[in-house]
Parts: C-alpha cells; structure tokens; sequence
C-alpha cells in the first residue's frame, strides 16, 4: 500500500491544556439554537465483527469531521458507541446515546444489532437510525419509517450475482461457501433462490479457523462450474490462500463485497483472475473523494461498509440540518427530502455547503458514495445498480460493467 | 506400561460397561459407511486424504499447546483461561522477530513491528516461508517460546502466586481476566485485523496417487511438534526435574514433604507448558498463515476438549486428545453438515467421557 | 428476645443493609458519571435504570448459579445454553402460527405457556446433561457443561433448524437471524395495543404517564423503569426461594453433599439424586432468568449465547461470593455497575473530555513520538482506541478484585450444614432456633 505513506500531521497546537480542558462544556446543549447538529455512532468496535466495524467508525465520523473543519455556523456533535457485535451491548449503547439527546443514530452494522436497536431504543424513543445491515428482513420490518439504510438488500445483490453467474459467465452448478452468521446465510440463501442452475454444495463457515482446506474441499467435491464466496474481507484473505494452495483455479470464484478490496492480491500473492465479483459500491458520484479524503485521514484504503457509513453519517446529518432540530421524527421526514432527485446535488466534496444549504431550507440532493441514494419507501437506497470486478493478472482491482436489477 | 494400563483399563469397562459395546458398534457402523462412501465414490479418496491431513496438522497444534494446559492443570490444579492468549501472544513476538530479520533494510523497522497486519510490511514483500527465509522462521519459533516462557513465568510470579492457597475456581477467573488484559492489549497495539503473514510460494510435495498436496509448512509443523513433544516425554520419563514434577502432581503436600522443592516445580512447569504454547502459537501460524489478536482465544476450547478427553494431567492424553479432536473436526465433513464440525468435536468429547469418566489416559498423572 | 434472635436480626438487617449500601454507592457513582457526561435528569434516571436492570438480570442468574456452585458444588459453566434452551423453547413455543414477514412459525401459544414450557425444557436439558454427567469429576463435569452450551449455540445457529415441522406444525429457530420474542405484557399495561404505540394508551397509561411525564420522564424511560421494578420483584422471589432451599433439610444435605460427599453419602442420603435435582432445579430458574433477560427484547440470536455470558454471570457469583445467596445478588450489582457499565461509561467520559486532535494511525507512529519527548502522539492513539482498552480495564479489575477478596465479598461466611450451629459458642437457652442462613 503505497497511499499508506500519508500519514495525518498532528495538530501541533494541541497542548496538554486544551488535550485535558473540559471540552464536553464546549459542546453542551446548544439543540435549542439549532447549530449544533447530533449524530451517535454505533459500530461493532469489539466482538466477532470487531475487524470490519473499525474502519467503519472511522468513516462514520468522517463527514462531520469535514464539516466541522469548514467555516460554517453549524457544529456536529458526535459520539461513538461501540455495539461489542452484541444485541444487548447494542441496546445498552444505544440508550445511552438517547440519554445524552441523541435524536439520530448511523449504523450498526449486523441485522441483528439493528433490530434490537430498532424494537427497543428506537421506536420507543423516536429516534432516527440508518443501518448498514444488508438482510432482506429489514425491508419490511414496522419501524414508523424511522430505519433507513445505505446498502443494498441481501435480495437485490443476490439476484445482481445471480444475473452475472448466469448470463455473464454462463455457470451451471455452483455451491457457495458463505460465512456463518446472518449475513452469509442470508445472502448465500437469497443467492440459491435467485441462481438459476444447479447449487451442488451449501457450506458455512465459521470465523477465524485455522483452515478453511476441509470444507473448500467438501464445497467443490461436486467439481461445481463456480464457487461462490461469502466472506468478510480477513476470511476472504486467508479463504483464498487455502484455494489457490490446494484448488485448481479452473473453478471461477463469483464473490461479493468483501472480497472487493486491494489489499487482497498482496496478501493471497496468487493469480486471481478467475475471481469475478459484484460490489454495490464503484457507482457513487461522490466515490473517488470519499477514498481519497479517508485514505488521507486514516492511511489505508477504505474497506467494506466504510462507504455505506460514510452516507449512512452524512444523510442524517443534511436531515438533522434540513429540519433544524435535535428531533428524531423531525430527521426522519426530512431523509427522503435531502436524498431524493429535485434539489442541488451534495456531495462529499461540497458537504459542509450542502449542511449550510440545508439549514437555510433550500432543496438539496445528497449524491452519495455508494449510490446516488434515493430512498425508497420502505427506507431502502432505490438505486438497484451493481458493478462487476475483477483482478487482473497482475493484482489490479478493476471495476466494469453495471449490473442493473429491477 | 501407561499404554497396558490404558488396554486393562478398557478390557475392565467393556465387562461392565454395555455403554462402551453399544459406542463400539457405532463407530464400526461409521467406518464401515466410511468405506462404503469410499468404495462407491460418494467420498473421493482425496477428500478423505485432505480430511485427515489437515485434521492431523490441526490435531498436533492442540496436543502441543493441551500438553501445556494439561500440565499446568494438573501441578498448580486450575485450568488456565489464559492459555490461548499466551499462545496468541507468543505468535506475535515469534513473527515480529521473524519479520524484523526476513524484511530487515527492505522496510522500516516501525512497519515490520507491525507484521503486515497494518503498515507497509506486506506479505509478499517480506516473504517470509521455511524455504524462503529460513534463518528467520527458526529465530522466529525460538523468540515465540523464550517470549512465552518469560511471560507465564513472570504472570505468575506477579499473580497467581499469590493465590496458591486458594480454591481453582478463584485462580480460573483471575486467569479469566489475565486473558482478557492480553487479548485486548494485543488488539490495542496490533488492532483486530487480520492478514496474510507467510509466503505462500513453499515447495511442496504430492502423493500423486491420491492427489494428496502437503506443503512445506505442513511438514515442518508437523516435526516440530512432535520433537517437542518427544522431547517433553524425555525430560518427564528420565530427568530427575521430570520425577519431582509426577510426584508433585500426584501429591503436593507428600512431595512437599520428601523434600521436593515445589516452588521450583512450579516454575519449570511454567517454563515447559509457556514454552510449548508460545511454540504452538508460531507454528499455527506458519502452517494457517494469518494471525490476528483472538486466534488462541477461538482454539482455546478445543485446547480445553483436547486434554478433558485424553484425561488431565497426562500428555500423551494431550496429544492424543488433540489429535481426535483435530480429526473429529475435519472427517465429521463426512456425515454432517458443515456447520456442525465444532459440535463434532465437542459431542465425542462428551462421549468419550460418559464411557471413560477420567478421560482416556485419566488416571495416570503427568506421563 | 434471645441472644440468638437479636444476632439474627442484626445480620439479617446487615444483609439488607450491605445490599442497599451497594446499589446506593453505585447510584452515587453512575449518578456523577452521568453529570460528567452532561446528561439531565431524565438521562441520569434513565442511566440509573439500566444499571439496576443489569444488576438484577446478572444477581437473579447468579442466585440460580449460587444453588449448583454454591450449595451443591456443581460446576455448571454451561449456563448460556441453558438459558437459551428456555428462551428459544419459550419463543418457539408462543410465536404466531402464521408468520410476519421476517418471522418465524410458531404454536402461538399464550405466554405463560411458553414461560413454563421454557423452564421445563430447560429443566429436562439440565437432567439429560446431569445423569450421565454426574459421575464426573468436577473439572470434567464443568467442561461437558459448557461443551454442551456450545453444541446448543450452534444447533441454534443453523440452518437446518430454520423453519421445520414436527406432527404437522410448523417451527423454527430462525438460524442466525433469530426469533422475534413475544410482546413484553408490561406494554400492554401502557398502551391498548402493544404493537403501535399512537394507538392510545390505557387509562393506568395516561395516568403514570402524566405524572412522571411532568417531572420530565417520558413514556419509553416510564415503561422501562416498570420492567426494571418487576425484574426487582423476581429477585425478591428467587431470594426468598433460595433462602428457603438453603434452610431447608434438602439444602442441609446439599451443604453436607459440599462439604463431604462421602459422609453424605454414608449417612444414607442418595447424593446422586440429591445433585440431579438441585441441577434441574438450578437449571430451571436459569432459564426463567434468561426469559425475562433475553426474552424480552423482541429479538432472540444465537449470538447472545456465548461462553462468555456464563463466564460474566460466574464473575458475578465469585465476586460476590460463591454459597452466599447475599453474596450472589451484591456480585451481580457490582459486576453490572463495575465490570459491565463501569469500563464503557469511564471510557465514554474520557472521550467526551478530552479531545486530542488527530490520532496516529498505528502503534509504532504513536510511540515513534516518545522519542522526540511528545506525549500527545501516544495518548491520542490511546484515545482512539479506547474499546479495546476498555476490555483491558475490565480484566484489571477482575484481577484486582479477586486478588484482594479472593473469596469473593461474603465469601469468608460459612454456612453450616447442620440445623443447630455447634461452632457458635453463644448462650444456649433458645439455641435450637434454625440458624438463618443468607
């Protein structure tokens, strides 16, 4: 990772008196002038999830640090909880977030941690949260229209892989290797439902395994056309160093978001060229600021879920503006207006613009890094666009065709 | 002699253990659907191959780092949480080492702390593989089991020693929290991702008849351990600190009381059973290539499994028990569905203890 | 009044003393953490509220343990799977017949039903894994224990128990997306229907809901307190229960069975029988626990079923100290307040106070400051990575506190197994009094 070399300079005006001064009496309650604008972060920071819920904290805060460094009248105030990737943690974390008014909440990431948060500290409370889980069920739960996301349904990016699996690369029978927890079950599921052929072996895996040679090989024992992998982007390394190590390559390898990540071919060092992906990311207006303003920030590439955070954030934020209050009814009805088409376009590099045009009342249209986001609904991002990757020969991470489902 | 002890043992369960025929017939009926799978091509010869192969390999690293729980377990009388982030914890310091010397010059000294996990220090870029870099992976292996050796020896001094008079359960959740303080400093300083570590351009060799791939890594992991654990199997059978150590399990005060310097005991169990985990934490390592801060932790039960079936205090029960419960978790692929290989496991341990309640070597203590 | 009497009474209101000396220093800590923090009076309550709830879900598991550790000596570090036996069986069992979207198919059966069906299940798993178990020894005992929790995890965890149907009806775990819970009956006390809250609420609604709604408490803080209340309600229960089991001559045997099985034993008592009821009992009451636990936030995942929940819940009893049914509702207050919420609230205050800027982004940079004699690099990397650290913290402080109290808070009691206290050299008048055991 050569981008790595940038690293953040220090503010070298932190002295030890403002690092210990009181700045929580800085940021007090100022809801009632409307300046200050409050998001709570929920990611898995801890717990089985630990690995992806970092870098997705980190683009969870990044917008209102971009927005706090411009000179503008607003302020965005916020705090990070970590949900230990469990429910009752999450619960726990979220109403402390209510405690301290708190109206809105982006993430977290797991379905399950999401619908606790939803059922108990949400509803009740009437608190705004966008969520990066990706489970069909989050479609049509009863939230009051208070649960947004930012990434696609498990539903439509089964049926993006299903298309490519069928038409583009002409497969036949496959079998999927999914993770097993709720996302790869839920996607590994929706995925043989939507695969028209023959789905040979469904094998779930458990994280963290010192290999994974025995079920690969109980995967591809019905010598399937394609293997399907869901995985997080730390499995997926060590998942597909186990497959080069001791599977011919002759099998294509159909995969997800998780696999789509530069760091892969340095840390597999294999010819990945018989991997073909679908990612719902590579489509967003704002994507190449986004990687470039969080590289800058945090010295490494952004990874899976870094890009849903970074929107899920920032459209809280334009609602939270758009409304001019802490109110989490408020945030929710005004999501569809800052997102939807009619409206100057916002995007990540003009967001703090796009605060102040909110707050001023005017019509705006974020146009986010995954999609341009347009909420359905049932709260759900509408655009049902995928891209197809792949790596080439020589370890390069390329995006093409677009994949439209309806 | 342990192993006629062991053969006695059983012929007296199967007298008046009905328990243990009908157990019988049910592994003769897998074997012999086994090879019914075989012989009608349900179950390539490879697959099998490729089960036991890495059900072996995995099976070693438990038995290695069981043999040190079991030790622990069996001189100081508690089980110890924290085993497998001491394992965890001599991995790091083993690889930090063995990156500091296979990267040396070619990258800052800053990112080959931080072996790959974050930094510039890539996997291919420093290369590191038995092949490869040699010099690196045995400096490595010995750095993982001085560092262990030191950290066990210098957590009890600090801790545990001033609970020996207490009951197990209170040294079980004090190591409960030394595990947790480990886990989480490593995570602190490395994070919690998790990457490639090891070359993967190893030679390696095929037993074409079955096409049958076992790498280089695979074999030196495979050699290692079992050297070491000859080795421990010498120095308990033939040493006098070995005699003193069998005594003392079978009974602290008698052994206090002849003379046998307990605290000294305690000690070199100490160093034995950290030595023997930091070196299954490096060899882990080597054979599966990634590392990351809750790697011993996710072993830890099948450590636990491992020497509660082969019977505590014993170490061939260790090695043995962590061979089944290796292969277990890979042959069980064969019958069941592949979320359940865990539960396969942990099921035949539970078997196998109902039918032999001390576990299978129980009731011979420390060899 | 007797010597022995007034004894009694004193320690009796010691007990109540020490526990409310407990919860009101744990108040006055969480109440200045929270002022820290900026919260207002409803945050404060409602930070108070969690924490009481959390120490009277982890003292009634910790009390069910007591009874297996404590009394009988029966190592159980299985307590997660049997909890989630009762849980899932309770949700399984009340589950509407035809399911919603995103649900799963149940019996819909009311949720009394569901309730005991979940203790009884939970009950029958604990015989099933005692019978054969118990004639272990008790490290090989505890292992098979949480072995077996695990294989209840990942049974619940897959999918080949997502939707099945037994004799025609038709079930299901829901795998690792879980099973939506019942509908907490304490809504249905606020609001007319449960399910949609701008429904209107009930006329009892209106009123509690109107008077803490004028001290600034609002409706979801009202219904939580009135959950926390009845949780409170069931400690009380268990505690009387337990107690009583303690005093009674089945918990005289068990006490002996502790100290000496083989004179138990010799004396004609059939141990076996005596533990395998205590565990079934034990094991019950577990469940129970976990039903108004985890069986009342709407969403049921494997998840939530870890070893590391038995590990907390035995932290619990081990701090407060194991054979003490006092002990065991003090350790888990104190594991809530200092263990659970402590960690997370110092290391939230710690964010919200200091800011330091920018952070390096690995260790090596934020040490590298060191050398040029700057602090700053390392406390700010320190700062943003502070979730790990709060575990650290967490191991500290079980370390520390076993270290000074390795017997745990009220540990150091002995509780005698013999109706009459031979040990106590006291006058002798009314001696036959059952000493009062905690």
């Amino acid at each position: 990772m050569v981008a790595n070399q940038k690293r953040r300079e220090f503010i070298a005006t932190v002295g030890a008196v403002s690092a210990f001064g009181v700045a929580g009496c800085l940021s007090g309650d100022e809801n009632a002038s409307g300046n200050t604008i409050k998001v709570g972060v929920m990611q898995p920071l801890t717990g089985p999830l630990g690995s992806v819920g970092e870098p997705a904290r980190d683009a969870a805060v990044l917008p209102a640090q971009q927005v706090n460094d411009a000179d503008i009248e607003a302020e965005i105030d916020i705090q990070t909880e970590d949900t230990q990737t469990d429910p009752q943690a999450a619960v726990s974390a979220a109403q402390s977030l209510v405690d301290a008014d708190y109206p809105a909440i982006s993430g977290p990431l797991s379905t399950a941690t999401t619908l606790q948060v939803l059922q108990n500290v949400c509803k009740p409370n009437q608190i705004a949260e966008c969520t990066l889980a990706t489970a069909p069920t989050i479609t049509d739960v009863d939230d009051n229209d208070l649960l947004f996301r930012t990434s696609a349904s498990d539903a439509l990016m089964s049926q993006a892989v299903a298309q490519l699996a069928n038409e583009g690369m002409d497969v036949s029978s496959i079998s999927t290797f999914a993770i097993n927890d709720s996302y790869g079950q839920s996607l590994a599921n929706a995925f043989a439902d939507a695969f028209d052929g023959n789905v040979l072996e469904q094998v779930s895996f458990e994280s963290g395994q010192s290999s994974y040679t025995s079920k690969l090989t109980q995967a591809l024992s019905g010598d399937p056309d394609a293997l399907f992998i869901v995985a997080f982007t730390e499995n997926g390394i060590k998942i597909l160093r186990d497959f080069y190590s001791d599977f011919s390559s002759d099998t294509e390898i159909l995969a997800t978001s998780g696999i789509y990540n530069p760091a892969i071919p340095e840390n597999v060092n294999a010819d990945l060229t018989n991997i073909t992906g679908v990612t719902s990311v590579g489509t967003g207006p704002s994507l190449d600021h986004f990687n470039q303003a969080f590289n800058d920030e945090y010295g490494s590439e952004p990874g899976q879920f870094t890009w849903q955070a970074y929107d899920a954030t920032a459209t809280l934020m334009l609602a939270n503006a758009a409304a001019d209050s802490n109110d989490g009814a408020a945030i929710k009805d005004n999501m569809r207006q800052i997102a939807n088409p009619e409206g100057t376009e916002v995007t990540a590099d003009n967001l703090a613009e796009g605060v102040e045009m909110a707050m001023n009342g005017d019509d705006i249209n974020y146009q986010g890094v995954t999609s341009d986001i347009t909420f359905d609904d049932n709260g759900d991002v509408e655009s049902g666009t995928y891209s197809e990757y792949w790596f080439t020969s020589d370890g390069a991470l390329e995006t093409g065709d677009q994949i439209s489902i309806d | 002699m342990q192993m006629s002890d062991f053969y006695s043992g059983l012929r007296d369960s199967v007298g008046d253990r009905p328990l243990l025929v009908v157990l019988g017939v049910c592994v003769l009926i897998l074997l012999l659907d086994l090879v019914r799978q075989l012989s009608s091509g349900a179950l390539p010869a490879r697959n099998l191959a490729i089960f036991l192969k890495n059900g072996i390999v995995l099976g070693l690293i438990v038995g290695l780092a069981g043999v040190g729980l079991s030790m622990i377990y069996s001189i100081l009388g508690f089980a110890n949480f924290a085993h497998g982030d001491y394992l965890t914890t001599g991995a790091f310091a083993g690889w930090m080492t063995s990156y500091m010397i296979a990267g040396f010059g070619a990258f800052g000294l800053g990112d080959l702390f931080l072996i790959g996990i974050a930094g510039d220090a890539t996997t291919v870029g420093v290369g590191a593989g038995v092949a490869t870099t040699p010099i690196a992976i045995l400096a490595g292996l010995l750095v993982a089991i001085v560092f262990t050796v030191f950290l066990s020896v210098a957590i009890d001094r600090l801790i545990y020693s001033r609970l020996r008079d207490e009951e197990g359960i209170t040294l079980v959740f004090t190591s409960l929290g030394v595990a947790l303080v480990l886990r989480y400093l490593i995570a602190f300083v490395w994070g919690q991702n998790s990457t490639g570590l090891t070359s993967t351009a190893e030679p390696k060799f095929s037993v074409s008849s079955i096409g049958l791939q076992i790498n280089a890594h695979e074999i030196t992991v495979a050699v290692c351990s079992l050297l070491l654990m000859f080795a421990v199997h010498y120095l308990l059978q033939y040493t006098k600190l070995g005699i003193a150590m069998r005594a003392m399990a079978d009974n602290r005060d008698l052994a206090s009381v002849t003379g046998i310097p307990t605290d000294r005991i305690v000690r070199s169990t100490w160093v034995i059973g950290g030595g023997l985990t930091g070196a299954a934490g490096y060899l882990m390592t080597l054979e599966s290539g990634t590392l990351a801060f809750n790697t011993g932790w996710t072993l830890l039960l099948l450590i636990f499994a491992a020497v509660i079936l082969g019977g505590i205090g014993s170490i061939y029960g260790a090695i043995f028990g962590g061979l089944l419960i290796g292969v277990a978790s890979t042959v069980s692929l064969v019958w069941l569905p592949s979320g359940f290989t865990q539960a396969a496991a942990f099921a035949l341990m539970i078997v196998v203890l109902i039918v032999r309640p001390n576990g299978l070597f129980g009731g011979v203590t420390t060899a | 009044m007797s010597y022995t009497d007034r004894l009694r009474d004193w320690l009796l209101t010691d007990d109540a003393a020490l526990m409310l000396g407990v919860m009101t220093g744990l108040y006055a800590l969480f109440t200045v953490f929270g002022t820290v923090l900026g919260l207002n009076f409803a945050g404060i309550v409602s930070t108070l509220q969690q924490i009481t709830f959390f120490a009277a879900v982890y003292a009634l598991l910790a009390l069910a343990l007591n009874l297996q550790w404590g009394y009988a000596g029966l190592l159980n570090i299985g307590v997660a799977g049997f909890m989630a036996v009762a849980v899932y069986t309770m949700a399984m069992l009340t589950a509407p017949v035809n399911a919603p979207a995103g649900g799963v198919p149940g019996l819909g059966l009311p949720i009394w039903v569901g309730i005991l069906g979940g203790m009884t299940v939970a009950a029958v798993a604990g015989g099933v894994v005692a019978l054969p178990a118990l004639r272990l020894k008790a490290d090989y005992f505890a292992i098979v224990t949480l072995a077996f929790a695990e294989i209840i995890r990942i049974t619940y965890n897959s999918q080949l128990f997502q939707t099945f149907s037994v004799a025609g009806f038709e079930m299901g775990t829901g795998a690792s997306r879980g099973i939506p819970a019942p509908t907490n009956p304490v809504l249905s006390l606020y609001y007319t229907d449960p399910s949609n809250y701008s429904a209107g609420t009930t006329a009892f609604g209106s009123m509690v809901f109107g008077a803490f709604g004028a001290i600034g408490l609002d409706e979801a803080l009202v219904v939580d307190i009135t959950y926390t209340l009845i949780l409170i309600g069931f400690l009380v229960l268990y505690y009387v229960l337990l107690s009583r089991i303690a005093n009674s001559p089945f918990g005289r045997v068990l006490k002996a069975i502790r100290n000496d099985e083989l004179v138990a034993r010799s004396l004609g008592k059939n141990t076996r029988w005596f533990k395998i009821k205590t565990f079934m009992l034990g094991c019950a009451l577990m469940g129970f626990a976990g039903i108004l636990w985890q069986g009342s936030q709407s969403l049921i995942t494997p998840t939530q079923f870890t070893p590391m929940l038995t590990f907390y819940i035995f932290i619990a009893l081990i701090i407060g100290g194991a054979g003490s049914n006092t002990g065991s509702v003090i350790g888990g207050a104190l594991f809530a307040g200092l263990l659970f919420q402590g960690p997370v609230f110092v290391s939230r205050i710690v964010e919200t106070v200091f800011s330091l800027g920018t952070a390096p982004n690995t260790f090596p940079d934020a040490v590298a400051g060191l050398a040029a004699l700057r602090v700053e690099p390392l406390l700010a990397y320190t700062l943003s990575n502070l979730a790990s650290l709060r575990f650290v913290i967490v191991g500290l402080v079980l370390i520390y506190l076993m270290l000074k109290q390795p017997t745990g808070i009220l540990g150091h009691r002995k509780e005698i197994a013999a109706s009459i206290d031979i040990t106590e050299r006291v006058s002798r008048e009314n001696s036959v009094t059952p000493h009062k055991a905690r």
